[in-house]
Order: C-alpha cells, then structure tokens, then sequence
C-alpha cells in the first residue's frame, strides 16, 4: 500500500453551508476546516445536520448556500462521480450481483481498468482490510462486519483524496463495534488520506477521531480533540453530550489569583479563570461544571480528613448503583438536585448508604466555567433527542 | 404436530389432484381429440395441416415480433421512470399505480374504439401531411407499429407491477450513491448497479408481456392485422379437430418461449458471474 500513502491527503473546508428542508433547517451555516490526513469526526444527535453536510461533501446533496472545498478547490458544482471521494454508508451497500472481489473493483471496472489488473488491485485492497481469502464470496455470504470491510475497501480503490463514513458501524452489535473502530483507525493510519466520519455515539467519535466536531442545530458547537472537549466543554450542550456534566448556577463574588471565587447555595467554589468561557464580571452569572468521575465522595462524620483547597458541597446520598469497576452515587445537595458521582470500587466504603450525608469535594483544576444564558439540560438524552439514525436519513 | 400431520397431508394431495383435474384432463381430452379420428387410429394429420397451413409462420412470425418491440418498448419506457420515481419522487408512486393499472379497467374492445377513431382523424386533404403519412405508416401490415402502441399500455400493469416488486427488493438509492462515490455516472450507476440486480423483475415483466402479445386477439383483430392469434381464429373456425390441434400447439409454442426465456436468463447470470 505504497501507492497509496500522505501524497494524496486533501484539506476539506465547509463555508457557509446552509441547507433547508421545507420548514426544517437542516445546515445553518456551517463552517468546518479539515486538515490533511486527519480523522474527523461529525458527531451530533440526530437532525443536527451531520449526515447532510457529509452528503454535501460527497456530492449527492446541493447546498442553498455556501460551498465545499476540497484541497482548496470548490467542488459544490461537481457532480458526485467526479469527486474523488469514497463513501461508506451505514446499511450495507454492497452491489449483492458481485463477489467481494468484485465490488471492490467496481470503481476500476468504471474507469475502464483491465479485468486482470482490477482484480489484483482489488485484491490488495481486500487484504488491507483483512478479508484476502473471501473474495470470492458474495454480499449474502459475509457477515456485517465483513461487509463494512469490503464496502471500505471499495471505497477506497480509486485512491480518493477523502473517505467518507456515514455511521458506518451503526447496524453492527456492540462488540463488533469496538473491534471495527479500531480497525478503521488502523486502516485510515496505513492509507494516510483524510477521513470524515459522522457518527451519534460520542464514544465511537472519541475512540476514533483525532478532532471531533459536536454538531448541534446545523452547525459546529464546538470542534478539538476528544480530551479538550471533554475536558473543556464550552457550552452546556457540548458538556451534556459528551459524557455526563453536574452543572451548578452560581454568581461570581471575587478573584483570587488566576482564580475566580463563586457563590453557590452558601458555599464557595473555585473556578481557574483559563476554564470559564463566560464573562466573569462581579455579580454575574456563571454555569459550573465538573465531570462525575472527577469528585470524591466522603462521609461527612470524615469532612476534617478533606485536604484544604478544595472544592466542596454537601448533600445526602439518594441512589447508589454498583456497575462493576465504578459506582454511580447520586446525591442530593442544595446547589444541585441529582449530583452524579463516579467512584471507582478501589475500597468501597460500606458507611455510604442512600441516605448518608455525605461531602463531595475536587480540585479546583477540574472546574469548568459555561455561559449561564443557556438550558441546563441542552444535548442530554431527553432534550435533543439522540433518537433513531432513520430520523435524520428519512429529512 | 405428529398427530396433526396426516391429515394437511392428506389436503394436499386432494388439493394437487383436484388441480390436475382441472388443468390436464381438458388438456388430454383436446390432444386425444386431435390425434385419434374414429376408426383411423392415431394420426398427427391435424398438426400436419397446421404447419403446412397459409399463414402459420407469417403469423407467428409477426406475433414474435410484436412482442419484442413491446417488450423492448415497455422498459426502455419503464425502468428509468421507476427507478427515477424511486429516487427522486416517491410520493408520486401511488398515482403511478394508478395510473399504470388503468388498462387492467378499460375492456380492450373501448380501447380498440377508441383506436380506430384516433386513426381515422387524418382527412383526405392532410394526405400530404407527416401527421397523415404517420398514421399511415404505423398501420403497414408487415409490421403495424400501432399495435406494439397498444401492447404497450396493455403490458403497463404487469410491467408495473413486477419492476415495483424488484425494486422494492433493494435499496435503490444507496446502490445508486455507492455506484456514484465509485465514480460511476448517473447513467452507468444505473447500468451496472441497479439493472443487474433487476434481472428477475425484468425477465417477470418480458414473460408477461410476451405472453400477452402472443395471446392477443381483440385489438389485432379489430384493427384488421393477422398475428398468430388471429391466424389461429381464423383457421380453426372452418374445421373442429383442426381448431383444437392449433390452441394445443399454441399453448405448446408459448410454453417453449417462456422456458427459451428463462434459459436466457439463466444463462446471462452465470455470465454475469464471470
């Protein structure tokens, strides 16, 4: 494979797209910079306009407005054929008249490339994929996962500049899932060319991607690496639907160093200002946030134990769930009804019952600050719907 | 289960037999009718006299003929709309039933009426006119286009309905998409992703349609041309043994067309394959 490394990664820019379906807006404007060679992740709940914009990208939608560049060339008016993109959809798309074999060729057979070469070039191709001794099987004869490898394969033969994944894992189980993700990461490491993958499951977007941009209402919330979203959230949405967020309403009192004193329910909180993307003027308004799995929980007959310097909160434990390597407390504290809080089952201390008042206390460090002018809820499971994939494909 | 058994057993067979009844017994009536004259013995004079008989090949011929362009007709006319119906307007599906189920209400002899009346719109004084010569020409009774016309909107309802059933079978669209990010034009996607995959529909929708122009009696006759049907119409009125031989042979020439037909498409899927 060569042939096929860095030389052909291609930049991919979306401006200004917008896109309406009837009353529905479906892009409202998206801006997106992809560099070379990068795995890209879409990743929105359904209807956020993920699977559009990568329809765009490979030519089978028409925006209203806005265009598509891809190495610095605008390809909006280019139709689909000439755009050398591959695509990998989510049910499988494997033409069911050909072998394996065959279906990988497909692209050559179109450009007119001799039967004996094709198929060796298709063979090549099924052996990056780890399918070199099925070629000869047909679509109905390979399981889900094999299928998704030879509809990769496929999509990679004309050596396009950019891959492009519409949930492309959607319809596999669990565990092949795990398996394919890492697959796919391995293979877009080995061919080198920018890949573009829209996905609703934020773990499959982390697993894979080297940036992840979090699509919400038609455009980009936010964009970065996994771990700066997930440690930086800077909207509500992004913070909810990434992982899990505990986000408490409080009021900026002073400052202190670098750092920020809030005010919430009688006690202080301290928030590094470097984290808070919300004017921090005195009196104002500010969202806190911290991740579950970053609060420590103890009883509060032990609070003295708790070093100095931290954030704390009080409240009463009302549900415990023991998952295996954690357990989930949820806690009931006058800042913030249902506090989650992850603790891992290293010594599990028996005195934090439902019902015991506990201290919930972290490090300051981990404290992200949001915009209080935004829905608390936004991008949870309720709200935006993380729905059904059909939806979206259905608009 | 074990204790049920016997007896669904027992209706198929009595299903089977009342079938065989039903279908072969006038079937080996009219052969045995055919080759036994009373007090000769067996003969096969009556299938003699028909291959021997004015008019046989020409009109088998021109039956054969008729079918072929309507088959063609139908689904270069046929298989983009649909596929085009699939992609780009779905909802205008049902009017397309609709519409295409239409022939299936009107009796071929309104049809044929209305025909006639079509064609007789050219007057003496447009005889120099393309629009008369047009109408002209499609009534040459070596190959009247005007019937091919006609066994074309006959055949929209089973065309219809088989390409529908195909189409339904597969997910058109993404075959299209995934053809086109391959590099294939709108054209060839549908060539080399959908066509192949529509084989059993198309080969349905030709067996019907064939069987149709084959079978076809009112509108040819009316409209005064002779293919096989009409042929046989007319030969058999004047003699009984001879008007039986020829429906049997008839059913017989159908028979081996439909098998020819299957055989073809057997044969383009092994090709297919290689």
């Amino acid at each position: 494979m060569n042939d096929m490394t860095l030389e052909k990664a291609a930049t991919v820019e979306f401006r200004g797209l917008r896109r309406e379906f009837g009353p529905t807006v479906a892009l409202d404007g998206l801006d997106l910079d992809v560099r070379p060679g990068e795995l890209v992740a879409l990743l929105g709940p359904s209807g956020c306009g993920k699977t559009t914009a990568l329809r765009m990208l490979a030519g089978f939608e028409h925006p209203d407005s806005g265009e598509v560049l891809v190495d610095g060339q605008d390809v909006t008016e280019v139709p689909a054929h000439r755009r050398d993109a591959g695509m990998v959809f989510q049910s499988y798309s494997l033409f069911p008249h050909l072998s394996a074999v065959d279906n990988v060729a497909f692209g050559l057979r179109m450009r007119k490339v001799r039967t004996a070469e094709r198929r060796a070039r298709a063979a090549e191709l099924l052996d990056l994929v780890g399918l070199g001794d099925k070629g000869e099987r047909f679509p109905h004869q390979l399981s889900g996962g094999q299928q998704q490898r030879v509809a990769v394969a496929r999509a990679l033969i004309n050596h396009p500049k950019v891959l492009l994944l519409d949930e492309p894992l959607g319809a596999l189980d669990l565990k092949l899932r795990r398996q394919m993700q890492l697959e796919l990461k391995r293979i877009q490491t080995e061919v080198g060319i920018t890949f573009v993958h829209v996905t609703h499951d934020q773990e499959e977007a982390m697993t894979m991607a080297d940036t992840v941009a979090v699509m919400n209402g038609g455009r980009v919330e936010q964009l970065g690496s996994p771990s700066d979203l997930y440690e930086n959230p800077r909207t509500t949405f992004v913070a909810n639907f990434l992982g899990t967020s505990n986000l408490i309403e409080a009021e900026v009192d002073t400052r202190s160093g670098d750092g920020i004193v809030l005010k919430a329910g009688g006690g202080k909180l301290l928030l590094p200002e470097a984290r808070c993307s919300a004017p921090t003027t005195t009196g104002g308004k500010v969202l806190v946030g911290v991740r579950p799995e970053k609060i420590s929980l103890t009883h509060a007959d032990a609070a003295g134990d708790i070093p100095a310097g931290r954030n704390r909160i009080t409240g009463k434990i009302a549900a415990t769930s023991f998952i295996g390597v954690s357990t989930q407390y949820v806690v009931d504290s006058a800042v913030c009804p249902e506090f989650e809080v992850y603790v891992q089952n290293i010594d599990r201390d028996a005195k934090l019952a439902p019902g015991a008042e506990v201290v919930l206390h972290w490090n300051p460090a981990h404290t992200f600050g949001l915009h209080a002018d935004q829905s608390l809820l936004a991008g949870t499971t309720g709200s935006a719907g993380v729905g059904t994939v059909d939806d979206e494909a259905a608009v | 289960m074990a204790r049920l058994n016997p007896r669904p057993n027992l209706w198929r067979w009595a299903v089977l037999a009342f079938a065989a009844v039903y279908f072969l017994v006038p079937l080996a009536a009219s052969v045995i009718f055919t080759v036994d004259v009373p007090g000769q013995g067996v003969t096969f004079d009556a299938y003699g006299q028909i291959l021997g008989a004015d008019g046989f090949l020409t009109g088998l011929i021109l039956s054969l003929e008729l079918a072929a362009a309507t088959i063609a007709v139908v689904l270069l006319l046929m298989v983009p709309a649909m596929v085009a119906l699939r992609l780009g307007a779905p909802r205008l599906g049902p009017v397309i039933e609709v519409i295409c189920s239409l022939p299936l209400v009107v009796p071929p002899i309104a049809f044929v009426a209305g025909i006639s009346t079509v064609l007789k719109w050219g007057p003496e004084y447009l005889s120099r006119t393309p629009l008369f010569q047009t109408f002209v020409a499609i009534q040459n009774p070596d190959f009247p286009v005007v019937l091919v016309l006609a066994y074309v909107v006959m055949a929209l309802p089973f065309v219809h309905r088989s390409l529908d059933a195909g189409l339904r079978a597969m997910d058109v669209r993404t075959l299209v998409e995934a053809a086109r990010s391959c590099g294939a034009s709108p054209v060839q996607a549908l060539v080399t992703a959908v066509l192949p995959n529509l084989r059993g529909a198309l080969l349905n929708a030709s067996f019907l349609t064939l069987a149709l122009v084959l079978g076809e009696f009112t509108v040819s006759h009316l409209l005064g041309f002779q293919p096989f049907a009409v042929w046989i119409y007319s030969v058999g009125g004047s003699q009984a043994q001879l008007s039986v031989a020829v429906s049997v042979l008839s059913l017989l020439v159908t028979w081996a067309l439909l098998l020819a037909l299957a055989g073809l498409g057997g044969r383009t899927r092994t090709a297919a394959k290689g």
